[in-house]
């Protein structure tokens, strides 16, 4: 081919006036560094409301039977459990930055397994704390309105099996059919350069 | 780093990071979008930088990995089909050539777009080994075969003869 020169004439010629300015490319790495920084104190926060709502929750129940406070117990700690996990994904993710497509690779793997471990373990662990814990709680309305309780379980009945047989399996096979086709474009990428080093 | 280092870095680079990530994706919007995506990774990991290779080398790796984990939107990848007439192409317009060069190199396979680009971009053949993670003896004899392969399919659509 000798047609380099040409090649890279034309190459070196396309267009760059869809270019950001330096300024606007500082102002979105600016936006973005706010943004993840956003979402970490999100989290935070999200956790410090939820952990706080529940230790209101079990001081507020100190008049109710034991059985309901101690199920306020079991969600709070459903909720400290979850929050560990979703802090050390977030985690996770943050850091992952300059890293090799091998490197790459296996985070993938790990996530994927990480997910499947949160579908089977973490997740059976979280219901049955959160359920439990609420259902025990809920034992205090038992004896101020017999009604009220029976359609509150029955509500959250539902909602939970809604939760457990439907969305549940339907959120996990979209996120394991999405992270299974980037597992796959990256062993074909890792395979083009191992092809290309023997 | 201050914005003033990376105004510089963001100057004598970002046309060339374009550059090679339009012609891994062949759409502007895209390569737009993974440019953004590589100056993020730059500034969150200037710190890191040890210098054991050259700046230019260690953005343009950043690049070519930021090119290799675009998956969301692969689909809209223009692959094999050149949308021309071959009356059009004879009109040899230079945006034409332009589009044609692009298309042709989106066309290849992944590793090969990037290595090809690297090429283009008047990378040292050293330094392209480095970016992709080959030999430099490799590397050779591999830009000899993607040249190859990218000149059949110019020719083939009837340009640069």
């Amino acid at each position: 081919m000798d047609n380099s020169n040409e090649l890279q004439e034309i190459w070196k010629s396309v267009s760059l006036k869809e270019l950001p300015e330096s300024r606007e490319m500082i102002d979105l790495i600016h936006n973005h560094r706010n943004k993840k920084l956003k979402n970490f104190l999100l989290l935070i926060l999200s956790s410090v409301f939820f952990v706080a709502t529940m230790i209101w929750v079990i001081y507020t129940s100190a008049s109710f039977n034991i059985i309901a406070r101690i199920g306020a117990v079991l969600m709070l700690i459903s909720c400290l459990i979850l929050l560990a996990t979703n802090f050390n994904s977030f985690q996770r993710f943050y850091n992952l930055t300059a890293c090799s497509n091998k490197e790459f690779l296996l985070f993938l793997q790990q996530t994927k397994k990480r997910r499947l471990f949160f579908y089977k373990n973490t997740q059976l662990v979280l219901l049955i704390f959160c359920v439990t814990g609420l259902f025990m709680f809920l034992t205090h309305l038992i004896a101020r309105n017999l009604t009220l309780a029976i359609a509150v379980y029955a509500g959250y009945s539902v909602y939970f099996l809604v939760m457990w047989f439907y969305v549940r399996p339907k959120v996990y096979k979209k996120g394991i059919q999405k992270l299974s086709r980037s597992i796959e474009k990256v062993e074909r990428i890792a395979l083009q350069f191992e092809n290309n080093n023997s | 780093m201050n914005d003033l280092d990376f105004t510089t870095i963001y100057k004598k680079y970002s046309p060339g990071i374009y550059r090679v990530c339009l012609g891994y994706v062949n759409d502007p919007m895209q390569a737009q979008d993974l440019l953004q995506e590589t100056f993020i990774n730059v500034w969150k990991s200037i710190s890191s930088f040890r210098q054991e290779s050259a700046l230019s080398t260690w953005i343009f790796r950043i690049a070519t990995n930021v090119c290799l984990r675009h998956i969301e939107k692969s689909k809209r990848i223009v692959f094999t089909e050149l949308p021309f007439q071959v009356e059009d192409i004879r009109e040899q317009h230079s945006d034409n050539k332009i589009k044609l060069l692009y298309q042709c190199i989106s066309s290849l396979e992944e590793s090969e777009r990037l290595i090809i680009s690297l090429v283009l971009e008047d990378l040292p053949q050293a330094a392209i080994a480095e970016i992709i993670g080959l030999n430099v003896g490799n590397i050779r004899v591999k830009i000899h075969r993607i040249k190859d392969k990218l000149s059949k399919k110019i020719k083939a659509h009837g340009q640069f003869e």
